[in-house]
């Protein structure tokens, strides 16, 4: 592997990692909010 | 970010848009629909046994529909399959949403929606992308389809949730039914073929029945280890998905923490989905599925033997998330390399049936399981296990082209 590819590859990799944390970021409050958790936490002891 | 593939003209760009948006919905819509279990039993007094039939009709409706949905699409066209799902999803919605009864109930939300689900995911979607763009960006093309496909599983769930809580669980449900009903505008962008002309028919100028295509597939050994492969991917995810927040809650965990293991998968498997179909236009995709595979296995063993804390539940989570849907398209690109595109609907249906009966046999033995031994460890030893056979099988399959005499092909 070439040091071009490699460079590409960990901008690549780097480019992801950030537009996850961003989408984590930006999602994650509507993730825990106190309705979300409680309906699942229904289905879980439901999947029991 | 990387760039997304440059066309020589604008159509593949909205093919995968198009593609993007319908898997979108249609997966993410099917993944959020357990939010509904409580509400709607609660409201009509129906048991929960009634929902959970439902889902499992689902399920066994999209396996067998999928063939038949493929044929369709390789006759007619992708986007008339694409067009009647939509609609068909829509109205499975609504008949949820109206349902007073629970044998409508199922009509609505195991039959239709399974029906549904055949027409709009990615059976039908990977092969019309790979019959629109031609070989040098046919694996961009995928990956970044299925990129965009896997967005819906992760956001909709939160959005599910947000729409039941502001308007309630049937008008929650209509949303939902108008916003796939509108994606029927953008499912001319999946013409693949006739009377335009494709990648796929300058790629096969022989022409076969498709009769004959399945006898020819059912003959060849690879079809079937593609086939045990893809069952191994459905046992694993249906039993991770369904039995993981049980799993981990009965280790001592919060249901807030098995919540972002859930969402963790689903931001991963965007992730990962784009660099399989990347990985799999670099190297041999046999290869890659074989290391998939592999490595899910590792992942399991290690998450089951070391302590489970929620750093170890959240790492195990963005690695099977990576691995979630990355099967789909090596899967659909071994098949078309074997066999050619003219048929990749049908035959990428037939090996799908495989995935949702081995996805069946992981809800159903997992619960079967935990009931006799109260635990769950049999299961995971028998998706390892399943996981190295299948790592194994993959790596013995041939999948080099088939050479097709003008003379036997026209049969």
């Amino acid at each position: 592997m070439t040091r071009r590819a490699l460079l590409g590859a960990a901008a690549r990799v780097a480019a992801w990692s950030a537009a996850a944390a961003a989408a984590w970021w930006l999602a994650w409050p509507a993730y825990a909010s106190p309705a979300l958790l409680s309906n699942l936490a229904v289905l879980f002891a439901f999947c029991r | 970010m990387p760039p997304l593939p440059a066309p020589r003209d604008r159509s593949l760009l909205w093919s995968i848009l198009a593609g993007g948006a319908v898997m979108s919905l249609a997966l993410g819509i099917r993944h959020a629909q357990g939010l509904f279990l409580v509400p709607v039993t609660l409201d009509r007094g129906w048991s929960r046994e009634a929902f959970s039939l439902a889902m499992a009709v689902q399920n066994l409706a999209w396996g067998i529909a999928q063939p038949f949905a493929g044929a369709v699409a390789d006759r007619f066209g992708t986007h008339r399959v694409v067009a009647a799902g939509v609609l068909v999803y829509a109205a499975g919605l609504l008949v949820m949403a109206r349902a007073t009864e629970p044998f409508v109930f199922i009509l609505g939300a195991g039959v239709l929606i399974g029906l549904a689900l055949a027409c709009t995911a990615f059976g039908v979607v990977y092969g019309a992308i790979s019959r629109i763009a031609g070989p040098a960006l046919r694996a961009s093309a995928v990956a970044w389809t299925g990129a965009l496909g896997g967005i819906g599983l992760f956001v909709l769930v939160p959005v599910t949730q947000g729409l039941q809580d502001g308007l309630g669980w049937p008008q929650a449900l209509a949303v939902l039914a108008a916003c796939i009903a509108v994606l029927v505008a953008g499912a001319r962008a999946l013409r693949d073929v006739a009377p335009t002309p494709t990648h796929a028919q300058a790629e096969a100028p022989v022409q076969q029945s498709v009769a004959a295509a399945v006898r020819e597939a059912v003959g060849h050994q690879g079809f079937w280890l593609l086939n045990l492969g893809f069952l191994t991917c459905g046992f694993q995810l249906a039993f991770i998905a369904s039995h993981l927040p049980a799993y981990v809650l009965d280790k001592g965990l919060q249901p807030r923490q098995a919540v972002a293991g859930l969402a963790i998968v689903g931001i991963a498997n965007v992730i990962g989905t784009y660099a399989c179909a990347r990985l799999g236009g670099a190297f041999r995709r046999k290869h890659v599925l074989a290391l998939l595979y592999l490595a899910r296995t590792a992942a399991m063993a290690l998450f089951v033997l070391l302590p489970l804390t929620p750093a170890s539940l959240y790492l195990f989570c963005a690695a099977m998330g990576l691995m979630w849907l990355g099967t789909v398209p090596l899967t659909n690109g071994i098949v078309s390399g074997i066999f050619g595109l003219r048929y990749i609907g049908t035959l990428f249906g037939l090996v799908f049936l495989g995935h949702q009966l081995g996805g069946f046999a992981g809800v159903w033995l997992g619960g079967h399981v935990f009931d006799l031994y109260r635990s769950y460890d049999l299961v995971w030893l028998i998706a390892m296990g399943m996981g190295l056979l299948a790592g194994a099988l993959h790596m013995a399959i041939d999948d080099r082209p088939l050479a097709r005499p003008p003379a036997m092909a026209a049969a």
